[in-house]
């Protein structure tokens, strides 16, 4: 994590909309853990200046897997970039994750934040667990593709594909009948912001993973500091070195 | 040598970097009190730059003591602490206090934070600058580095404050006041109104503001803004630098500074130039 690996893009695929799935392949392999993360720049570029952070979505060997949403300037390049082409990889990042032991899990995700799920799907396979899925239309719904349908509640905005509606909608629900023993969930801020208050009076454990606009990656810039309850007050934390994921209740979730 | 504010107080430099290979390590800003810092969004990427509010978040003096100082015990690498305060008496109080610390070689004084009295900049102002560095040479016998801010129109005469009140060296330049809109809310993309710029985007304004303070001043600058590579470095030298420091780049990958300093090193022996100070200040212009 103290420098950058090169990397080479394999395989690019739109799976639909705007969301592209890319296979790079590392120089040295990253070996990363569950939960972590890592960045991605363009050799030699300096506009877009700093790094972009992804989620690792799988990785094999030298191989490297990201799923991605094109929102801005550095997304609409990478999706524009074709196999063979070089990127300059920063990683693995962050906190190793691993699920805690539990009877059963709620894996809550909206957009591409149900990336981070995909590194569970075999810890998963020997427990009771349902995924509970959101995008806002068919386009931005890729989850079909890796996620096995008969553990999937999905939702989409305009009923293009599962259920009508948002995951916010069916929240209370889906924890009423599945009871699970603990709930992770990964997406927007607003979307985490909305499933911890409709949680507030719930006791089952809820996880959140949160992203934040990101400077280095390793705990340098400060950038990506969130407000923690500790047992003295108010804390700041590096969500790029002691996260991404957090007990829901020890945290002060920033207004989006 | 590290910029201030890009690589910690030592912790996470120390498993990131070597750091007895650096000129220097200067740490992120130290204040008297702790600061919580700014809330997020603390940073906006614009053409080539980085626009950031991170509101000198530390954790205070005690604590960078206890937690931060000791860590350094392990390496040879000379100390640079960078303080800042809102009054005269926060400099000196944090001055006296890293007097007898053996580990601390040099003060940096980060002079773009608002004297709370006066409702402007130390570093804005010739005259406040002058006040706090006069201070501050009788409270500390250790090396004084006055670090300037380039939001000012007399970067120059803020520097001749600092050399004619005893500072040893001037470190330039900090970050650039700047904005970014959100254009569907019509708000700042940070939290707060404005930010500092700071890489590649600022070189050419950091590089003439190192040629305008080196033609002005006799103390050693340490030159900084916007530099990812030993030609950058080597421009700075040129302009009257005796040191360069590395700031966002270390963001982009954290070796960054050592990548710097060994490209600067060939780049000399490419150009046949023995040591730093025949090339130094040796830009032609007459
Ligand atoms: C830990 C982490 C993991 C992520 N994983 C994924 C993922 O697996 N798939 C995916 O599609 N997206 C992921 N993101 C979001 C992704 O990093 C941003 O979409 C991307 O940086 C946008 O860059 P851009 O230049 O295309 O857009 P820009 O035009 O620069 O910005 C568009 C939006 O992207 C976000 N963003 C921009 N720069 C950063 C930054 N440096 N750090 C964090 N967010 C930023 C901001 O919310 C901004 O409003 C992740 C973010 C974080 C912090
Ligand atoms: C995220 C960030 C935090 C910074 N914090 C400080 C600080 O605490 N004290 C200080 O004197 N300068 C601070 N700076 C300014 C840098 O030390 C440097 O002067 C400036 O960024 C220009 O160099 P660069 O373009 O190489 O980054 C900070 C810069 C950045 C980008
Ligand atoms: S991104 Fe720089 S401290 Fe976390």
């Amino acid at each position: 994590m103290n420098s950058v690996i090169q990397a080479r893009i394999v395989k690019k695929d739109n799976l639909s909309g705007e969301i592209f799935h890319m296979v790079l392949e590392t120089e040295i392999p990253l070996q990363s853990l569950p939960g972590q993360f890592l960045r991605l720049s363009l050799p030699g570029i300096l506009d877009p200046f700093i790094p972009r952070p992804f989620l690792i979505f799988r990785e094999h060997g030298p191989v490297v897997e990201i799923v991605f949403n094109m929102r801005g300037k550095f997304t609409r390049m990478l999706s524009q970039m074709e196999p063979g082409q070089p990127l300059e990889l920063h990683g693995p990042l962050g906190k190793p994750f691993f699920l805690p032991d539990a009877e059963s899990y709620l894996l809550v995700g909206g957009g591409t934040g149900a990336v981070f799920f995909s590194r569970y799907l075999q810890d998963l396979q020997e427990k009771r667990h349902l995924f509970l899925l959101g995008s806002r239309n068919s386009s931005t719904n890729w989850f079909s593709l890796f996620y096995p349908a008969e553990n999937v509640l999905l939702v989409t905005e305009d009923a293009s594909a599962g259920l009508k509606g948002t995951i916010l909608d069916y929240l209370p629900k889906t924890v009423r009948d599945f009871k699970p023993a603990l709930i992770l969930a990964s997406g927007p801020l607003s979307l985490l912001k909305g499933i911890a208050s409709l949680l507030e009076d719930d006791h089952t454990p809820l996880w959140i993973v949160l992203e934040e606009m990101m400077g280095c990656g390793v705990g340098i810039c400060l950038s990506c500091a969130i407000t923690l309850r500790g047992e003295e007050g108010l804390r700041k934390a590096c969500l790029c070195r002691e996260g991404l994921v957090w007990k829901a209740k020890e945290v002060i979730l920033p207004e989006p | 040598m590290v910029a201030s504010g890009t690589y910690g107080w030592g912790e996470e430099a120390a498993l990131l970097l070597d750091l007895d290979q650096l000129g220097a390590f200067v740490t992120k800003t130290v204040t008297l009190k702790p600061r919580l810092g700014n809330p997020p969004p603390r940073i906006w990427e614009t053409p080539a730059g980085l626009l950031n509010s991170i509101g000198l978040q530390n954790e205070g003096l005690k604590v960078f003591l206890k937690k931060a100082l000791p860590i350094f015990e392990r390496f040879r690498v000379p100390l640079i602490v960078s303080i800042a305060g809102e009054s005269v008496e926060e400099y000196l109080a944090l001055a006296e206090a890293l007097e007898d610390e053996h580990r601390v070689n040099a003060l940096e004084i980060n002079v773009s934070c608002p004297n709370v009295k006066e409702g402007m900049l130390f570093g804005t102002s010739p005259r406040l600058t002058a006040e706090l560095v006069r201070n501050l040479r009788r409270a500390t016998s250790k090396t004084l580095i006055v670090k300037l801010t380039p939001n000012t129109g007399e970067i120059k005469e803020v520097a001749q404050a600092a050399e004619n009140e005893g500072a040893d060296a001037l470190s330039l330049v900090n970050t650039f006041l700047g904005m970014a809109i959100d254009l569907r809310t019509r708000r700042s993309r940070l939290s707060t109104l404005f930010g500092g710029l700071s890489g590649p985007a600022i070189k050419p304004l950091a590089l003439r503001y190192v040629f305008e303070v080196y033609r002005a001043v006799k103390v050693p600058i340490i030159g900084m803004g916007g530099i990812t590579s030993g030609e950058d470095a080597l421009e700075f030298i040129i302009a009257g630098a005796s040191a360069i420091a590395v700031g966002s780049a270390s963001f982009r990958r954290p070796d960054a500074p050592l990548q710097v300093l060994r490209e600067l090193t060939s780049l000399f022996e490419e150009l046949g130039v023995k040591s730093l100070k025949e090339i130094k200040g040796s830009f032609q212009y007459e």
